[in-house]
């Protein structure tokens, strides 16, 4: 299995499902822990990255043999993924403050008592910065630093063109440096 | 226009941020064009693939059960109806029948 591209697996994972899962399993064991990852920037929840997680993977279980190979599969899987975490962004926005606080409470326990690597995710000064930024903003640069696409799979990933993706991951990095040095000079300034 | 050079400056020095951070890739180079290679999966990645698989697994199953939920009582249902039809037609017969004998004893009795 290891030896397989992604093509290769697509094309099993085609013919095997639901049946024999391990093409699938294996496809799992290349992309799950980056996305999972990704989504964790994007989301800011253990909670919501790993339901979104899960269903990205359960639609690209159920939706495979709908894939044409058009483009590359990690492209397909990152535009699943993409979607399907805007769609938690926005189900979240409708989320009371309250709730939404309590969730955090909740999941920054869970994360102590069952991931102490998770820990590192959600407390960095990276992850500071990503919270601070809008959802596009937030999106593109997890897409790029995190999830390691290049600029033609996030073109591709946002359906829109390169020049656009370009445009748009660039006014994110300016973003991400500005709230960056704003917290080094906060920092700096306690620290005085 | 933002030229090459520009973006790709901003672009290495924030990539320097997150491998400072070790929020990037460090097996695959962000921006290769290289099929990801699969990294050293924690025991927490493994459950998490684990609980994919089966939800998949299940999520199969439960759609062929109610699938073949639906087309039992589908099945039912219609079974139903043919009794339930063919149930009113004797009916229907049996009051015909029975009229019709009577209509004979009265012009019998008439006659």
């Amino acid at each position: 299995m290891d030896a397989l591209t992604d093509d290769e697996l697509v094309a099993r994972c085609k013919t095997e499902l639901p049946y024999n899962v391990t093409a699938y399993r294996e496809l799992l064991r290349r992309h799950e822990p980056l996305v999972y990852r990704s989504c964790l920037k994007m989301l800011g929840s253990v909670q919501d990255a790993e339901e979104a997680c899960q269903d990205a993977f359960l639609q690209v279980f159920h939706k495979i043999e709908q894939f044409e190979g058009r483009s590359a599969f990690k492209t397909w899987l990152y535009r699943i993924v993409y979607n399907r975490c805007i769609e938690t962004r926005r189900r979240d926005a409708r989320r009371s403050e309250n709730h939404a606080k309590l969730v955090e409470e909740i999941t920054q326990d869970e994360i102590s008592r069952e991931d102490p690597d998770m820990q590192n995710e959600l407390t960095g000064k990276v992850h500071e910065v990503i919270a601070k930024m809008s959802g596009e903003d937030c999106r593109l640069v997890t897409l790029r630093y995190v999830s390691g696409l290049s600029l033609q799979e996030i073109a591709d990933v946002l359906e829109i063109g390169l020049s656009a993706t370009k445009m748009r991951l660039y006014r994110a990095q300016e973003k991400f440096k500005e709230i960056y040095n704003d917290l080094d000079t906060g920092e700096e300034a306690e620290e005085g | 226009m933002i030229s090459d050079a520009q973006f790709l400056e901003q672009d290495a020095q924030i990539l320097d941020i997150f491998k400072e951070e070790g929020s990037s890739l460090d097996s695959v180079g962000v921006g290769s064009e290289a099929e990801t290679e699969p990294r050293d999966l924690t025991i927490e990645d493994l459950r998490r693939i684990d609980r994919i698989v089966q939800k998949a697994k299940f999520s199969v199953v439960a759609k062929h059960s109610i699938s073949f939920l639906f087309k039992t009582i589908g099945v039912g249902v219609s079974e139903l109806a043919l009794a339930f039809i063919g149930a009113t037609k004797s009916a229907n017969l049996t009051r015909s029948s029975v009229e019709t004998e009577e209509h004979k004893n009265e012009r019998v009795d008439n006659a």
